[in-house]
């Protein structure tokens, strides 16, 4: 306990220096934006201001502290366009759409806001805590987890995957299928073999999530809107004066602490992420609640959950990142590739051997959530003002965002039409409810999953029972089976499937 | 009904076709006792259930756009596969002025707004991504600039303003940082 | 003292502002997204070329990810045959992908490899508790039982970590290499966690994953692939004096495009040797576990063309390729 008064003075020492705190207010303020924006998430801002904290010469404790700022931030910001706009900043963010949005069409806006940033700032800052707590400890656990635990791991995203945006299981069952099923495309990382690339290089690596993202949710927006007029579009939501709901604060608290705790979780371990964190923070407050038939219209509940457990993961998932060098999403992968072009490899040793990097992070980390506590809940409105553009003007820029975006991740045409073909599908899916969240879980997941399958085949020379041979893989698989009975079950009690809710009311 | 039907039945010759493509999968001699082609079997086989499912037991009928919606839906398609096609040969500005012109257009039906917005989005976002945050974009090629020679001076004049803004910035940043230190 | 830290932070802010102003003139291409190898090795070069001043404006580094690398290979063969200001990131993985054909048909005479400035030295590691003591008793425990042993490394079936212990299975005599077991995790690090986890006994990778876990003492390393102890790490045997005679490097380097006269050939060479000799060089390779490794010019293109020459041999006897 001594030892960690002791680092955290150490820290702050480093991180409560003006300069310090310039730079963690910039980036957090940066980050919220690039949250804000549709289809601009925590992973493409921090990848696009990496090359700039380069030429602006900052040292590694700064360019870190300005990074993870905006990377918080982001997280942040993702919340505000879901619920505004229904269109996620990023991957994370898409659960918080589901009853954000209709909270907002339903003049809620202002507190679902509130409720979101301040589901953000517990999410945060629990998870700052548990990383300053258990980073050092948790390195070992990490170790725990080969290739069965991993593939039961995904077994359970998917098998619980059933009751998220849609009505009907089979429409999100199919929606994950095509989503492993893109997966799938590219080299086998297994054989070096290709699969499903037709002779064709650009789909050697795969096709990239963020093509996937970007087109799903922001493309796919674009022609929704030109065929609604805006009449049943997102854009028409405003906001109204913004109070702080007292009380919708102390009904969510619980799902915030819940949100938080599964959150933490899925963050540490590594290739879950945020996406993960969120999902099953909004998907274990659902099945725990009383009025199950709210989530998804507008149950602050359902807001406060997500928001909780994606920020919670984020901070999670910079466990892995520092004492292992593993990452566990998109954006600590970015994260990482910062530390090593800054000439810090992360490792079992980073705490004892940098303490002044790790814990001017955190405390840096501490410090940005409070800043970011203060700018999303009283200024939110400066936020929300940058996305009040007409929508004339904001369509058409998220569309060239989106299209910079992918081209200066690729300098390829071939990842645009991409992008665009995936747009015409996410209309489409909207269109006939088909839920997207799986089809990109689904191709984050994918590879992963099958390349645990084999490599767990391959250790046991074929045999299957060696997927439940250690009582991590067998738990896992307990909560898959009955994650996914369980919205099957209940459906029978249901009288008739109620009409999806996300975008027809 | 119907659509649901149409999107299962398409799903089922996707699957059919997808294990048709994965059985031409090679595989090395020292392969893994799963190989590359069980996992891609195993999707095809879930996707032809949940299809089945969706054939046997659709939703409820969804209204789809028709007639002059239709046709703006499909311009907007065009526009955006013609964007992919033309930001690499001609360079982001141009490509951007028209596409973002037609698709403000399309939402909003003024044609000086829509101009407007599509020379603010295009000479606007150049500025964004390349002067401030310093992406690799590049703004005009020089062959399309032969024939709309106004449009690189346009973005170097912007791009000039935008640096010394940044050098106002930096020095007021400077000055501020060198009072710190005095009090710290 | 911090008047002073301030002050050098606002004029440095105010020179970068103005620096990036200008143009770029010479382009570096990183082959991957941010993060990794080849992002690593262009932005080193990029740096330490502008500080070093052997350009005069500084460097641009593009990122073109895609089919290991072949996309950046197709569209500098493409688009940049003739273009003396690009140089690209690469490494033994990309002479490997070439060799096995993994670049949909490009070859390796479609480019010229101008200089390697560095190299990670393969290794063989286990866990801290693992009954192998050294090399030996781990190859007669294969030779034993070939499924005993499981190594994890962060390449594919194929890939650069797998021809690491097949080179020495086939050094020590045992020539029934498919029989060896291999998995392919994501990197080095997830390599290391499998095999401290225990579930592979053994891991094969570069020496630059795995320096944080050995100064932990969570993993013993067997062996350095490299034909002397490593400046840093002289407590690690290497292969070869334990009777293995298998020297595997993944050297860091870049190739340029085939179209550029013979002096830019050159001038590219010289410059590379001028990065490899200087001390932000020697900095970066000493805190990565990199070794010293530099041939630049004619002489690397003549030792690239040998590798390849070599691994088409392993690879079609592990059949990766007809």
């Amino acid at each position: 306990m001594m030892d960690l008064y002791a680092n955290l003075s150490l820290g702050f020492s480093i991180a409560a220096s003006p300069y310090t705190l310039m730079l963690a207010f910039v980036g957090c303020f940066v980050g919220t934006i690039i949250g804000a924006l549709p289809g601009l998430g925590p992973s493409n801002g921090v990848a696009l201001l990496i090359p700039i904290s380069f030429s602006m010469g900052f040292d590694a404790i700064s360019a870190l502290v300005l990074l993870t700022s905006v990377y918080y931030g982001a997280m942040y910001g993702g919340r505000i366009s879901s619920i505004l706009l229904n269109i996620p900043g990023d991957e994370p963010a898409m659960m918080t759409t589901l009853d954000g949005y209709p909270m907002a069409k339903q003049g809620r806006a202002g507190e679902a806001l509130v409720v979101s940033g301040v589901a953000s700032f517990v999410g945060a800052f629990l998870a700052t805590i548990g990383l300053m707590l258990m980073a050092p400890w948790l390195a070992r656990v990490a170790f725990q987890f080969g290739p069965a635990e991993y593939f039961a791991l995904y077994m359970l995203a998917f098998c619980t995957l059933g009751g998220v945006g849609s009505n009907n299981q089979a429409k999100s069952a199919i929606a994950a299928c095509i989503g492993l099923g893109i997966a799938m495309i590219g080299l086998d990382q297994t054989t070096n073999m290709q699969r499903f690339t037709f002779g064709n290089i650009h789909l050697f690596d795969g096709i990239d999530f963020l093509v996937a993202i970007v087109g799903l949710f922001a493309v796919s927006e674009v022609f929704h809107f030109i065929e609604s007029h805006g009449k049943n579009s997102a854009i028409g939501v405003k906001l109204g004066k913004v109070m702080i709901p007292w009380k919708m604060l102390n009904d969510t608290k619980g799902a915030m602490l819940r949100g938080s705790g599964i959150g933490f979780i899925a963050g540490i371990l590594p290739g879950a992420g945020a996406s993960l964190g969120s999902f099953l923070a909004y998907m274990g407050e659902k099945s725990i609640a009383s009025d199950k038939e709210t989530f998804g219209k507008g149950n602050p509940r359902g807001v406060a959950a997500p928001e909780a457990g994606n920020n919670a993961a984020a901070g999670g998932a910079l466990i892995p990142m520092l004492t292992l060098g593993v990452p566990g999403s998109g954006t600590t992968a970015v994260l990482l590739a910062l530390l090593l072009t800054l000439n810090i490899t992360p490792g079992p040793l980073l705490f004892t051997e940098r303490p002044e990097v790790v814990w001017s992070l955190i405390a840096a980390l501490l410090i940005a959530n409070v800043m970011l506590l203060i700018m999303n809940v009283p200024m939110v409105k400066v936020f929300v003002k940058i996305l009040s553009v007409p929508s004339y003007v904001l369509l058409p820029g998220v569309t060239m965002i989106a299209f910079v975006g992918i081209y200066s991740l690729t300098s390829s045409s071939f990842e645009l039409k991409m992008m665009v073909a995936f747009g015409v599908l996410g209309y489409v899916c909207r269109k006939i409810d088909i839920p997207t969240v799986p089809i990109i879980l689904g191709i984050l997941l994918g590879n992963a999953m099958e390349d645990n399958l084999r490599r767990a085949m391959i250790l046991s020379d074929g045999d299957w029972s060696y997927l439940l041979s250690s009582p991590i893989s067998i738990g896992l698989w307990l909560f898959a089976v009955l994650g996914f009975l369980a919205p099957i079950f209940l459906r029978k009690f249901l009288k008739k499937p109620p009409l999806p809710t996300l975008d027809e009311d | 009904m119907r659509s649901d039907r149409i999107f299962g039945l398409v799903m089922i010759v996707v699957a059919l076709g997808y294990i048709l493509s994965a059985t031409t999968i090679r595989s090395s001699f020292m392969s893994d006792p799963v190989g590359p082609r069980i996992f891609p079997y195993i999707i095809a086989v879930a996707t032809l259930l949940c299809a089945g499912v969706m054939v046997l037991r659709p939703d409820p009928e969804v209204e789809w756009p028709r007639g002059p919606a239709l046709m703006n839906l499909g311009l907007a398609l065009v526009v955006l596969i013609g964007y992919a096609f033309a930001i690499r040969p001609l360079g982001f500005v141009i490509p951007t002025i028209i596409a973002s012109g037609i698709i403000s257009y399309q939402i909003s039906p003024q044609i000086r707004t829509a101009i407007l917005s599509g020379l603010g989005l295009g000479f606007g976002l150049q500025m964004m991504f390349k002067s401030v945050l310093g992406l690799n974009l590049i703004a005009i090629r020089p062959e399309a600039a032969k024939f709309l020679p106004v449009i690189q001076p346009v973005v170097d004049a912007l791009d000039y303003v935008i640096q010394i803004l940044k050098l106002i910035l930096v020095s007021v940043y400077g000055y501020i940082a060198h009072l710190l230190s005095f009090i710290f | 003292m911090k008047t002073t830290m301030f002050k050098v932070l606002g004029t440095s802010a105010l020179l970068s502002a103005m620096a990036t102003s200008s143009a770029f003139a010479t382009e570096c291409i990183a082959p991957a997204n941010p993060g990794g190898g080849w992002d690593f090795t262009c932005r080193q070069i990029a740096n330490i070329l502008y500080e070093i001043k052997a350009i005069d404006a500084p460097m641009q580094v593009t990122n073109m990810a895609g089919g290991g690398g072949g996309v950046a290979f197709a569209a500098v063969v493409a688009d940049h045959n003739e273009d003396p200001d690009v140089i690209v990131a690469a490494s033994s993985a990309t002479t490997t992908r070439l060799a096995q054909n993994a670049f949909a048909g490009m070859t390796a005479d479609q480019v010229r490899f101008v200089g390697a400035i560095g190299a990670d030295p393969g290794v063989i590691v286990v866990a801290k508790d693992s009954p192998f003591q050294n090399l030996s008793d781990m190859v007669e425990a294969i030779k034993a039982d070939p499924g005993s042993v499981a190594f994890a490394g962060g390449s594919a079936v194929g890939g650069f970590d797998h021809m690491k212990p097949l080179q020495i299975m086939k050094a020590a005599g045992f020539n029934d290499i498919t029989k060896v077991k291999y998995i392919g995790v994501d990197g080095g690090a997830d390599a290391i966690t499998q095999t401290v986890g225990g579930f592979t006994q053994a891991m094969t990778g570069d020496m630059s994953e795995i320096v944080g876990f050995v100064k932990s003492g969570d993993v013993r390393v067997l062996a350095v692939l490299t034909e002397e102890r490593v400046p840093g790490f002289e407590d690690i045997p290497t292969a070869r004096e334990q009777g293995f005679d298998v020297v595997a490097v993944n050297w860091r380097g870049v190739y340029v495009p085939k179209g550029i006269s013979d002096d830019q050939f050159n001038e590219w060479g010289a410059r590379l040797k001028a990065v490899a000799e200087s001390d932000q060089w020697k900095a970066a390779m000493a805190e990565n576990g990199l070794a010293p490794f530099t041939k630049v010019g004619g002489d690397f293109q003549s030792w690239v063309d040998g590798v390849i020459a070599d691994t088409v041999v392993l690879s079609k006897e592990i059949g990766v390729i007809q």
